[in-house]
């Protein structure tokens, strides 16, 4: 059962970043927040590391993509 | 204080010095066109910019898990390695190209490659939180980071000055 969730949890890295991609094809503006800021979020949210410093990291990661995607929002729109 | 911020990341500077250098060999390889695009420098604080602009592109690798910094660290290195094919096949020698540019470069691409560490470092916080104490990974890695930048801004300012007033001399 643990090796499953590994194994899911491998094959979800390459996937989240492909998901992020085709938003990003469809939404330029989401490029940022799509693909590293979704991939912060799925480490935040299963990677195995569960310390307080790397969720730190990832939510930081996370926040400035966001706000990527917002600023370039304003810009496009 | 350097010493150990060098021995700490010589690892993230050799991969960034690599991705600089094959981008160079592949601009050099594959010239093609002599397009004449260059930006003709309007003072220390206008190449300072565009050198800066340039760096923090690379630092932007931080918050992209190090796309970013692999990316522009290639891009600038294949547009030094063009800059230099094309000056080879307009007949300039050889030497006249390092007087060019080795007095500046040796403070620009040390920025560069520094900017590549930077941008390199979250995956580098990421994989030592897995084997060491994230607090003193996290830590460390915020001081290399500062001191990184500190010494990026130390050596684009030095670098813009000599291109600005030094290199112009043997032009």
């Amino acid at each position: 059962m643990i090796a499953l969730k590994q194994l899911l949890y491998i094959l979800g890295i390459p996937a989240v970043l492909v998901v992020g991609l085709i938003i990003g094809h469809f939404y330029p503006f989401l490029y940022p927040a799509g693909t590293f800021g979704l991939f912060a979020l799925y480490l935040l949210v299963f990677s195995p590391l569960r310390n307080k410093w790397v969720r730190l990291l990832l939510l930081f990661i996370l926040i400035v993509n966001l706000a990527a995607s917002a600023l370039l929002y304003m810009e496009l729109g | 204080m350097f010493s150990g911020l060098l021995d700490r990341n010589r690892w993230l500077l050799l991969v960034s010095f690599c991705f600089f250098s094959v981008g160079m060999l592949l601009g050099a390889w594959g010239i093609e066109s002599s397009g004449n695009d260059r930006i003709e420098p309007e003072g220390v604080g206008h190449l300072f910019r565009n050198n800066l602009f340039s760096c923090l592109l690379i630092v932007s690798g931080f918050i992209t898990f190090g796309w970013m910094a692999f990316l522009y660290l290639f891009l600038n290195g294949f547009v030094l390695g063009t800059s230099i094919a094309e000056q080879l096949a307009t007949g300039m020698e050889p030497f006249r190209i390092v007087l060019l540019l080795a007095p500046h470069g040796i403070f620009e691409i040390p920025a560069l490659i520094m900017s590549g560490a930077v941008g390199l470092k979250s995956l580098d916080i990421l994989f030592r939180a897995m084997v060491r104490p994230a607090r003193d990974v996290f830590v460390c890695g915020i001081k290399d980071i500062s001191l990184f930048l500190m010494a990026i801004v130390v050596f684009l300012v030095a670098a813009a000055w000599i291109e600005t007033y030094i290199t112009p001399l043997f032009k």
